[in-house]
């Protein structure tokens, strides 16, 4: 759900923000961690 | 865009006490002082990479060995370019992602304040590292910033610093960026939609998922080269079955992308500057913002124009060359949206606006080399030649450093609550773009006639180049103290400026006081 809608009253545009924050940043170290490991696995698939 | 502002905003802290003194910046989660921490932090790399630059210069004065053995050459040579990359633009620019992007969305602080305080404090480590490197037996790092093996896998102790280093400036990388595209999807105030955002805010959030896809790229790749020095691994060591090849594919993944993370930052900058001081709105804002995710996407695909050497079948070639054209097109939109801002705008010119119209000037002249590099069989002949330092100083010194700087001068009235010195800027921003085009269009004519790069000595016939652009190096190294006058100067006192210093200038930064209250925005502003 946005957070930029004007008609939200402020305690829940503060919850939405710290839930959708949590789960936007997880998803995006989850992300990084995934590029890193399936870099080093697929290097080492393509040498052996 | 109007906005209300929270009356507010300079709250006290009477509850439990401002910290003060160095617990103050030790401590601090404020996206303001972060900001300013990485400010300095990155102009203190720029002028450590800086010095490196000119012994590196000095060296090259004359031809013979002057000052340097050609080892210590090489390692002031790798580490030039990766305190320059990694210590000084990159944290830079997240310096302003810093201050601006929560001012210009109407948010109070970034989404993760306390793990923006680790990102900061993640980068004193990693330069000491780096600097501490040149006095470890076998001294720094010295295969050039790409790291090739097999001189990476080689070399002594300053080389597994150097990858230490650069493992915690990823993580630092990773963790800014994922707090920036955090708090630009989910913190921006009522009514702010994406499309209503400041185009720096935009090429922000496109670099940090550039940032995120392309940083453990890099990461695994010096993983790899470690295990490859300590662990008996065979990744890129040819005598054990490893493809030291492979190493430079999945470098470059990495290294073309960052190419753009250096740059579309200061893309926003400059997008932000042109319509403030031609009085008029940007034209073609969404444009802006697709050309922009164009160039992101390109940048995944080009990587191999790099390595054109290496040897790749012709199809290989042709496609990289191809791809890497095409990147001339979303770049020429911009361009093209730059020029026509200013068509019949009233412009006057101020310190930003020199530096933002000089950007334009240089680094296009850097994109059109670029193209001449793009071509396989005119790469194959300029490979490593002064032809290729001499494109990409004009892309990253003319592209990213002055962007910089347009947005410093842009800015510091906000940052500082006073004007900065309008004759010294300006002396600043003309020593700047003359020296700079002293130092390295000469270097053209060098790789053009066959001057190698990271070579301590070289033939006779190339004294004469070499000789303006070390004297070009130099005034452009000294030009830089200026700037660090004005902003010392400007902190100090000068001319109180204004909650909107620039007639021009829109967004919400603009209706905050100068200097920006300690915490803004706690109560969202509404934009309409």
């Amino acid at each position: 759900m946005p957070t930029t809608d004007s008609e939200l009253p402020a305690a829940e545009r503060q919850r939405l923000q710290r839930r959708n924050a949590l789960r936007t940043g997880w998803t995006l170290a989850a992300v990084a961690a995934a590029v890193f490991v399936t870099y080093i696995v697929q290097v080492s698939r393509a040498l052996n | 865009m109007q906005a209300t502002h929270d009356q507010l905003a300079g709250q006290d802290h009477s509850a439990h006490g401002r910290p003060t003194g160095l617990m103050r910046w030790v401590t601090t989660t404020n996206h303001k002082d972060i900001g300013t921490l990485y400010l300095w932090f990155s102009f203190t790399m720029f002028l450590v990479g800086g010095v490196l630059a000119l012994l590196l210069r000095s060296e090259l004065f004359q031809p013979g060995i002057q000052l340097v053995e050609p080892e210590v050459f090489n390692q002031l040579t790798t580490m030039h370019g990766v305190i320059m990359v990694f210590g000084a633009i990159m944290p830079a620019f997240v310096g302003f992602a810093n201050w601006m992007i929560p001012l210009q969305i109407g948010a109070p602080d970034m989404a993760f304040a306390r793990m923006n305080n680790w990102s900061f404090w993640l980068l004193p480590p990693a330069a000491l590292l780096l600097v501490i490197s040149f006095f470890v037996p076998g001294g720094a790092a010295a295969g050039g910033w790409t790291l090739y093996p097999p001189l990476s896998i080689q070399m002594g102790p300053g080389m597994d610093l150097a990858i230490f280093a650069l493992h915690i400036l990823g993580a630092s990388s990773i963790m800014g960026s994922i707090n920036i595209v955090t708090t630009i999807l989910n913190m921006r105030a009522p009514g702010m939609t994406l499309f209503k955002m400041p185009l720096f805010c935009w090429t922000w959030l496109i670099t940090a998922y550039l940032l995120i896809a392309v940083m453990p790229v890099l990461a695994g790749a010096i993983t790899m080269l470690l295990t490859d020095r300590h662990f008996d691994t065979h990744f890129f060591n040819a005598a054990g079955g490893g493809d030291p090849v492979l190493f430079q594919h999945i470098f470059w993944f990495f290294g073309h992308p960052e190419v753009y993370i250096m740059i579309l930052p200061a893309f926003g900058i400059v997008s932000e500057i042109i319509p403030a001081f031609a009085r008029k709105p940007l034209f073609g804002y969404v444009s802006m913002v697709y050309a922009t995710s164009s160039i992101a996407i390109l940048s995944f695909i080009v990587w191999a124009h790099h390595m054109f050497t290496v040897g790749m079948p012709a199809t290989a070639q042709l496609f990289f060359m191809y791809a890497t054209m095409l990147i001339a097109v979303p770049t020429g939109v911009k361009v093209f949206n730059w020029v026509a801002t200013m068509w019949k705008g009233s412009m006057t010119f101020e310190t930003p606006m020199l530096f933002a119209c000089g950007f334009i000037f240089v680094f296009t002249m850097g994109g059109f080399t670029g193209l001449i590099l793009a071509v396989t069989p005119i790469d194959i002949q300029l490979h490593d030649t002064y032809f290729v330092v001499a494109h990409f100083h004009y892309v990253l010194v003319a592209g990213s450093l002055f962007g910089l700087f347009a947005g410093a001068y842009y800015w510091l009235p906000k940052w500082t609550g006073h004007m900065y010195n309008e004759t010294l800027g300006k002396l600043h921003f003309w020593l700047s773009v003359i020296f700079f085009n002293i130092t390295f269009f000469v270097q053209h004519f060098l790789g053009l006639a066959g001057m190698p790069r990271r070579v301590p000595d070289y033939a006779l016939q190339f004294t004469d180049f070499n000789m303006i652009s070390t004297i070009g190096a130099f005034g452009f190294g000294l030009t830089q103290l200026v700037f660090l006058v004005v902003v010392i100067k400007c902190i100090r006192g000068g001319a109180t400026a204004g909650d909107r210093p620039w007639e021009g200038a829109t967004g919400l930064e603009w209706t905050v006081p100068s200097p920006a209250p300690y915490h803004t925005f706690e109560t969202p502003p509404l934009v309409r």
